[in-house]
């Protein structure tokens, strides 16, 4: 058995991530922090209560935590009560925002299908 | 071994080993057919799982071959995938899920012509993965039943998988979609039959439904096998079967063919003891009315009315029975003859003894009555008490003689009384005497007076083995089997064996006046009422003389 990728039990956007990190982790063009979360054999997702997500860090369950943390404060607030390893990566998967500017004539924008914005060739609509 | 257990022997034999082969023969029978018959089930049991995986195969394939066709003539797919629409992303992405719960699959991919995974029904978010192995291993030579292995967020699954492909405005796609195939799959299609399913490749084992303790391979199918990887391998479905089962039948056959043996064993014993007792109590009656034959007791019936081999014994015996009657007539008739002779040589030659001291005082005085004619007075006074001797003598010969003559006149008599009157003219300054009769004795047929003469001349035996020393003399009567017998026992000087052996012979004694006729009267009047005399006795210890009498009755 592999290891995982620990999501939060309930959050549709943080297991969508996880199972994507475990679909690029497996392929042959593995993103460079993605590719080492392999190594200790096949990857998969694991949803988990909010309590016991803090402990599968230091357990060794975990391979990688989808977390949900907010903009304005910092990372290290949240990270502390996990059992977190100064020389843990820390990746941004997502970036979301509460509201955007949009007018007439500007770029064209799109969300992706992971939510991510992106500028888009061609006319505003 | 006797008659009768050589007969529950035999008998027994007889019923159990018939039986016995019997039992067996169906044992082994029923055995071999119920082990032929669970086989068959078995193998039926394996090929309808192998039917269902075809069948799950097939139903793969007609899924994969309808969503090509629809996916060939929908234009939202062209547009979102010919057309690069960023619109229909999103639909597409959901697309292989939806066609995959709505075709009944576990399984679906819709790939590009590069492997490049557009939308994965399993696992949603392996899109732009490029996975292009496992439709070019499906669709180069699988075996038609074709177990792959893929990948989803949560792990492996194995489904029994097939490919397929369309085309859209000149580019290929290929469909790859499937069947689950886990153990809990696998075991709903064996359940109940006591059967395992084990997938393996040889060196690993992919999946395994097995029932308790199936070990005993029954099939094996060789299928296909795509790895997580991409390769196609060999691999092999077997089916196993638990030998529990089969060896739980054979059990239950030699249980109850066991207990109906044992069943069988015992209800042939009983019949052969039945049997045996039937044939051989006859017999054993025979040999105890055979046993009970004596010169003196000759009464034995062996009258029957059977017409078979024991019938035929009985008449024989009758017959040997009814002989020794008249043999022991003509004995005693012999016996009366030689004795008559004897007692006549006897009473002559006691007679001539009586006789000859008489003749010798007669010619005496006759001699003094010629020469001496004064002193014959005296003399015949001298002489005189040789005449009284003599005479008294002959006078107590007769009444011996006089005491052989037989007297058959019976009736019924208390033997309880006659024992009480001789043993009250017992001295007792010469014995002690103890009378232990029993209550409630049945009379006796017999001569009254020969049955006095039977208890006194017994009684003045026991009294004269005791010679002057203390000593005691004790009656006992009692009762049983139709007979009431008389017991005297003393403590006498007993009898040694040579004694005894002469001790009912006529003129034998040992006493110093005896006339040695008691015992022998005893033992003729006893065999003239029908009775029996034993007498048991040991030197310096006594002698005790039990006379048994045909009981007729209470008094």
């Amino acid at each position: 058995m592999g290891r995982r990728v620990v999501y939060p039990s309930g959050d549709a956007v943080a297991q969508a991530l996880a199972e994507r990190v475990v679909a690029l982790a497996a392929g042959p063009n593995a993103p460079s922090w993605a590719a080492p979360l392999r190594d200790a054999g096949p990857l998969t997702t694991l949803a988990v209560d909010g309590p016991g997500l803090a402990h599968t860090l230091g357990n060794g369950i975990a391979a990688a935590v989808i977390l949900r943390l907010p903009a304005s404060a910092p990372a290290s607030n949240c990270l502390d009560e996990l059992a977190w390893r100064r020389d843990d990566l820390l990746v941004p998967l997502v970036d979301t925002r509460a509201s955007a500017i949009l007018r007439r004539g500007a770029v064209r924008i799109s969300s992706d299908a992971d939510g991510s914005i992106r500028i888009m060739r061609g006319n505003t609509r | 071994m006797t008659f009768r257990a050589r007969l529950f022997t035999a008998f027994t034999a007889t019923s159990v080993l018939p039986l016995a082969l019997l039992a067996y023969g169906v044992r082994h029978e029923m055995g071999t057919r119920l082990t032929n018959e669970y086989e068959q089930r078995v193998r039926a049991a394996a090929a309808e799982v192998h039917g269902a995986l075809s069948s799950d195969a097939d139903a793969v394939s007609a899924a994969l071959a309808v969503l090509a066709r629809d996916l060939a003539s929908d234009n939202r797919f062209r547009l979102a995938l010919v057309q690069q629409d960023e619109g229909e992303r999103r639909w597409l992405l959901d697309l292989a899920g939806e066609r995959m719960r709505a075709g009944g699959l576990s399984l679906l991919r819709i790939q590009d012509s590069a492997g490049r995974i557009l939308s994965s029904g399993q696992f949603r978010n392996e899109f732009d993965q490029a996975a292009p192995e496992l439709p070019r291993a499906l669709a180069s030579g699988a075996p038609a039943i074709t177990v792959a292995q893929v990948r989803t967020a949560r792990g492996s699954l194995l489904a029994v998988a097939r490919a397929d492909a369309f085309a859209v405005t000149g580019q290929r796609f290929t469909l790859v979609g499937g069947r689950i195939l886990d153990s809990v799959s696998v075991a709903r299609a064996v359940r109940g039959r006591d059967l395992g399913v084990m997938l393996t490749t040889g060196n690993d084992t992919l999946l395994r439904a097995a029932a308790r303790g199936a070990r005993t391979v029954v099939s094996e199918t060789a299928i296909g096998f795509v790895a997580e990887s991409g390769s196609l391998r060999d691999a092999r479905l077997v089916m196993t079967r638990s030998p529990g089962t089969l060896d739980a039948i054979r059990r239950g056959i030699d249980r109850w063919t066991l207990a109906a043996l044992a069943l069988t064993l015992l209800l042939a014993m009983a019949l052969a003891a039945a049997l045996a007792a039937r044939v051989s109590r006859p017999l054993a009656r025979l040999a105890e009315q055979t046993a009970a034959l004596d010169l003196d007791r000759l009464d034995q019936q062996f009258a029957t009315d059977r017409d078979d081999e024991i019938g035929a014994l009985s008449r024989l015996l009758a017959a040997l029975t009814d002989r020794l009657r008249t043999g022991t007539v003509r004995l005693r008739d012999a016996e009366r003859r030689a004795a008559f002779g004897d007692v006549a040589r006897q009473v002559n030659h006691d007679v001539k003894n009586g006789l000859a001291p008489i003749r010798h005082v007669v010619r005496h005085l006759g001699e003094v009555a010629r020469d001496e004619p004064d002193r014959l007075a005296l003399v015949f006074g001298e002489r005189r008490g040789t005449l009284d001797s003599s005479v008294d003598y002959l006078e107590t010969l007769a009444r011996n003689y006089a005491r052989l003559a037989p007297n058959a006149d019976t009736s019924r008599c208390d033997l309880n009384a006659v024992a009480r009157q001789v043993a009250a003219n017992l001295d007792p300054a010469r014995a002690t005497v103890r009378l232990e009769l029993a209550p409630a004795l049945p009379t006796v047929i017999s001569d009254p007076v020969a049955l006095r003469r039977i208890v006194e001349n017994l009684a003045g035996n026991a009294v004269d083995s005791l010679a002057g020393r203390d000593g005691g003399v004790t009656f006992t009567t009692s009762h049983a089997d139709g007979t009431a017998s008389l017991t005297v026992q003393d403590t006498g000087r007993g009898m040694s064996r040579e004694e005894l052996a002469r001790a009912f012979d006529d003129f034998y004694t040992t006493k110093s006046g005896g006339t040695g006729l008691g015992l022998s009267v005893v033992r003729r009047l006893v065999a003239d009422l029908g009775g029996t005399l034993r007498v048991e006795t040991e030197p310096g210890t006594g002698s005790c003389f039990t006379v048994e009498l045909p009981a007729g009755g209470t008094t």
